[in-house]
């Protein structure tokens, strides 16, 4: 690998200890992909539930990050500092991440990380633009940014993520080179119309989809270009939860992709993947929900609910009461919960029984339920994926409707 | 049955003896390894089988991103698996390796998962980019 003046000096401990453990962290694992060089990035995204050892190891010495701007995804499993108690999450566990959030606190706020603890950092002023090299951790946002806004960012992990935003840089490989972006694989949808389609299908669909391209890119063919955030967004975060698709181009609406044609580069597709409704419904069936069955909690937010969809919740749940043996959970970031006040939306959620968190709503990578859970309902198949395969819940996945249904009447029905 | 010695590449560099656990499917921390007991988690075809002090062979990785945070805790636990070798590296899997800095090699001639079996005893020679299979 070619490194420049100043990363040679990095690597040999010049700029201080930390720097050099995440720069050395940066050039192997460029090295086991072959990249070239190191290359500057515009935008960092990282988790702050870093293991602590390995925080103070590699902030060492570093006082000031090597990245504009850097923000925070939210904590983890169902611990949201100032909720859990409400929530009812267990005290041994809810008091130990407290603890361990207040040692890591310091050290972000030294570097300046912004506190935005939300999966959807383009919504709270994380930025990005077409063309940008970043570094961002979670599946769901290293999608959205290459498919939505034509910024590139790989598939990696922590610690790269946390070593490029102390560094600026990250190793010259995969998504970030243009020529890897094309897409391999066309895919289309057969007898669905998908302005009829709910958030619900259009996930479903993606979880077919992810399932089937498993890493490759991908292009959506035949949409139109007037689909809103929220079902864009329900369209490609499944991708990489039954899948590891990194970029799926939407022909019409991936900044890189007028048309399929140009998605593709010009060239045949390897391979073509049919979704129609038979397919969507298999992915329902991964996590059925059976008539009569006592639902204990309920969870939306997986990624971070807009204030559009609390707004559709809000319909939903207005004037009515949540069952007394159910709990109703809404994840989104403090910003847009914030907003969700200025509607008068925080009141007729609270009134109703439902409870706001600011915490990830899909258990990742582990999150204690409120004891006696047993069955648990929601409309995100990430979290339905995650949740069932990480506790002992049982977990149905249901329409927005539905999982409102069962709230207010602590029982499953379709 | 006499030495075998393989060639591979290295992902990540060091030198690890010890007894091969094979998984002939794609392996992630997150999901598929029990940080409280060190073995392969509900659900894995493999459930139960340790994890823990052995040499892993898979295929290649998979999935989540936080999966260097599992492998991390898993070694501050002494419960990590203490080398990797696999068909193809994939980012994800590699940067556990690198992380947590134990050796990792992949592309190996033919199928690793075939050429060792659960229970080998292993040499990993990063130095050299050498396997010796007991």
């Amino acid at each position: 690998m070619i490194l420049t003046k100043e990363e040679e000096a990095m690597l040999a401990g010049k700029k201080g200890q930390g720097i050099q453990k995440a720069i050395s962290i940066l050039v192997k694992y460029g090295k086991a992909f072959n990249a070239e060089r190191l290359v500057p990035i515009t935008s960092s995204h990282i988790w702050a539930i870093d293991p602590y050892e390995f925080l103070l190891d590699i902030t060492d010495g570093v006082d000031k990050l090597g990245v504009g701007i850097t923000t925070t995804h939210p904590l983890s499993g169902f611990f949201d500092m100032d909720k859990w108690q409400e929530m009812g999450v267990p005290d041994s566990f809810a008091k130990a991440e407290a603890k361990l959030f207040n040692k890591r606190l310091p050290i972000y706020k030294r570097l300046n990380v912004l506190q935005t603890f939300t999966c959807l950092p383009t919504l709270v002023g994380n930025s990005i633009f077409k063309g940008q090299i970043i570094s961002w951790m979670g599946s769901g946002v290293q999608l959205m940014a290459n498919s939505l806004i034509g910024a590139r960012a790989n598939r990696e992990g922590i610690t790269t993520v946390l070593a490029a935003a102390i560094t600026g840089r990250t190793p010259y490989m995969g998504l970030l080179k243009p020529q890897n972006r094309l897409a391999e694989i066309i895919v289309r949808l057969k007898g669905i119309n998908i302005t009829n389609c709910t958030d619900t299908d259009l996930q479903a669909v993606s979880y077919y989809i992810g399932e089937k391209a498993q890493d490759k890119n991908i292009v959506i063919d035949g949409l139109p270009n007037s689909l809103a955030f929220e079902s864009l967004k329900s369209l490609l975060v499944p991708l990489a939860v039954s899948g590891a698709v990194g970029i799926s181009h939407i022909a019409g609406v991936t900044p890189e992709a007028p048309t399929t044609r140009v998605a593709l580069g010009g060239k045949k597709a390897l391979d073509e993947i049919i979704v129609g409704k038979q397919e969507m419904q298999e992915s329902y069936a991964e996590y059925p929900g059976q008539d009569g069955e006592n639902v204990d909690l309920v969870v939306f937010g997986c990624p971070h609910l807009t204030v559009t969809e609390i707004g559709q919740v809000v319909t939903l749940l207005h004037g009515r009461k949540v069952s007394s043996n159910t709990r109703l959970w809404l994840g989104s970031a403090e910003q847009i919960i914030t907003l969700a006040g200025r509607m008068g939306f925080i009141d007729i959620i609270e009134q109703a029984g439902g409870i706001f968190a600011r915490c990830c709503m899909a258990s990742v990578p582990f999150g204690r339920l409120p004891n006696g859970t047993r069955t648990l309902a929601t409309n995100s198949i990430k979290a339905a994926h995650y949740i069932s395969r990480l506790t002992r819940a049982r977990v149905i996945y249901g329409t927005t409707q539905d999982c409102v249904e069962s709230a207010i009447t602590g029982v499953w029905k379709r | 049955m006499s030495k075998r010695i393989l060639k591979g590449r290295v992902v990540n560099d060091g030198s690890a003896s010890g007894e091969a656990i094979v998984i002939d499917i794609p392996f992630s921390f997150i999901g598929d390894f029990d940080l409280s007991s060190g073995c392969l988690s509900k659900g894995h075809p493999m459930e139960g089988k340790v994890l823990a002090g052995k040499i892993l062979v898979c295929p290649t990785g998979k999935g989540g991103t936080v999966a260097p945070y599992i492998a991390y805790e898993a070694m501050k636990k002494k419960i990590a698996p203490i080398a990797i070798l696999c068909q193809k590296a994939d980012p994800i899997l590699a940067l556990c390796a690198i992380t947590i800095d134990i050796p990792m090699m992949d592309r190996f001639e033919g199928d690793i998962t075939n050429l060792i079996g659960t229970g080998d005893q292993v040499q990993i020679y990063g130095n050299t980019g050498t396997v010796i299979i007991d």
